[in-house]
């Protein structure tokens, strides 16, 4: 069962310290200092190693928010059940 | 009859580029940016008259003389490189006479990037094993400065140029030595890390600086790397490669004291570590003064650990190349 706290902690990791303390549900990931290529392949590789769910970088960048990320994993599970 | 590595030296270029003079060039590429993604604060770059089998001599010279080795006593030379001099004849022809090693060694080069120390290893133990030879002198060079494009910020942000050489000998105590291999290869992910033109299949160099808004994306005629493919494969595929590599050397994750993996960038590092869930004080970083050297930076990397005395007897160091191919290999070595 996909929680929005687990997946919420382990999105932060994927983020330099400095970054990964002030992100929210509701953070634009385009306005964090150290968002970057490197810090979306990570995010995309850890979403495929959670939970199994490819992304590639152009439907990432339609993600702009945690909170969206969220969304489009749920819908995701569920159409894959 | 067992093959240990009994020395380490390494050559740099002595031309450095900083992060603040890429950031001259890219003014939205801070100098604190590169380093805190990378890990890498400098990098050292090749003169335009300046080879990877010269840094290759200087590594071998080094070796012997920071040794104090006879290198007549060498009997097989490997050379590990993607620069080499000519087409033909193979470069470790000329290494071996510009070194003055015995006209009855074994030579012959490699064409391997981030994977190649380890594949060294294991051939160097294969010639040892088989008494094809008892002192093999294992050489990595490589000058990936000279396939980048001027405008490609991230690559040239990522490698550095260096050399090193290995002396890897035989030794009858099998409590000690180069354990086991594994390897990995899958060749469909050839188009993601690539120098297109220039060789056999596109001999003619007429490509062209292609574009994304001011992004730089590709030129043929250089070198091009699909970041997010490269990092996909690195994660996906290298977590198993170390479980394999301890699973055929009968040995528990925890029993090992250092993990040197090939210092790609310290981002995509992290990201390994954590999902294999090793030891921040186990898994060795060394790419802040040399950057991405390619098949050098663990021969690099365990150089310094020696220099810094961190390398103790009785250590079990699990050792993993992986990269351009794509290509990867691990071992266990007992020190």
């Amino acid at each position: 069962m996909i929680t929005q706290s687990t997946f919420l902690e382990n999105l932060k990791i994927q983020f330099e310290s400095t970054d990964s303390e002030k992100i929210t549900l509701d953070t634009s990931f385009e306005s964090l200092e150290t968002f970057d290529s490197l810090t979306k392949y990570s995010i995309i590789a850890f979403i495929k190693d959670d939970y199994n769910v490819e992304l590639d970088v152009s439907q990432f960048s339609e993600l702009t928010t945690p909170q969206i990320l969220f969304n489009f994993l749920l819908e995701k599970l569920k159409s894959n059940e | 009859m067992n093959s240990i590595i009994k020395a380490i030296s390494f050559a740099l270029p002595s031309k450095k580029l900083t992060n603040e003079e890429l950031n001259l060039e890219f003014p939205e590429w801070s100098a604190e940016k590169i380093s805190s993604k990378t890990g890498i604060f400098e990098r050292s770059i090749c003169s335009n008259d300046e080879f990877a089998s010269d840094l290759a001599i200087r590594a071998a010279n080094k070796l012997f003389e920071e040794n104090n080795l006879d290198k007549n006593q060498i009997d097989f030379l490997l050379y590990c490189t993607q620069s080499p001099d000519y087409f033909l004849p193979t470069t470790s022809c000329i290494i071996q006479n510009k070194l003055g090693l015995r006209t009855n060694c074994g030579a012959f080069d490699f064409n391997l990037g981030c994977s190649g120390f380890v594949y060294g290893l294991s051939i160097a133990k294969g010639l040892i094993v088989s008494k094809s030879a008892k002192n093999v002198l294992l050489i990595t060079a490589e000058t990936y400065s000279k396939f980048l494009n001027k405008f490609d910020k991230s690559n040239r942000s990522i490698f550095g140029d260096g050399a090193a050489a290995t002396l890897i000998s035989n030794s009858s105590d099998l409590n000690l030595g180069i354990g086991d291999f594994i390897f990995g290869t899958d060749g469909s992910g050839a188009n993601n890390l690539i120098v297109k033109n220039g060789a056999g299949r596109f001999p003619q160099k007429q490509g062209v600086d292609l574009f994304e808004g001011a992004e730089f994306i590709r030129n043929d005629d250089n070198l091009f790397m699909n970041g997010q493919e490269i990092f996909k494969y690195t994660t996906s595929s290298i977590p198993d490669l170390v479980s394999e590599c301890l699973s055929v050397n009968e040995c528990n994750i925890d029993e090992i004291n250092l993990f040197v993996f090939h210092q790609a960038n310290k981002f995509m590092l992290d990201y390994i570590r954590r999902k294999l869930k090793i030891d921040d004080s186990k898994f060795y970083i060394n790419i802040e003064n040399t950057g991405n050297t390619v098949s050098s930076t663990i021969p690099i990397a365990i150089a310094e650990l020696i220099k810094q005395n961190k390398i103790k007897k009785g250590m079990k160091i699990l050792l993993a190349g992986f990269g351009v191919g794509y290509s990867s290999a691990a071992t266990i070595v007992k020190f």
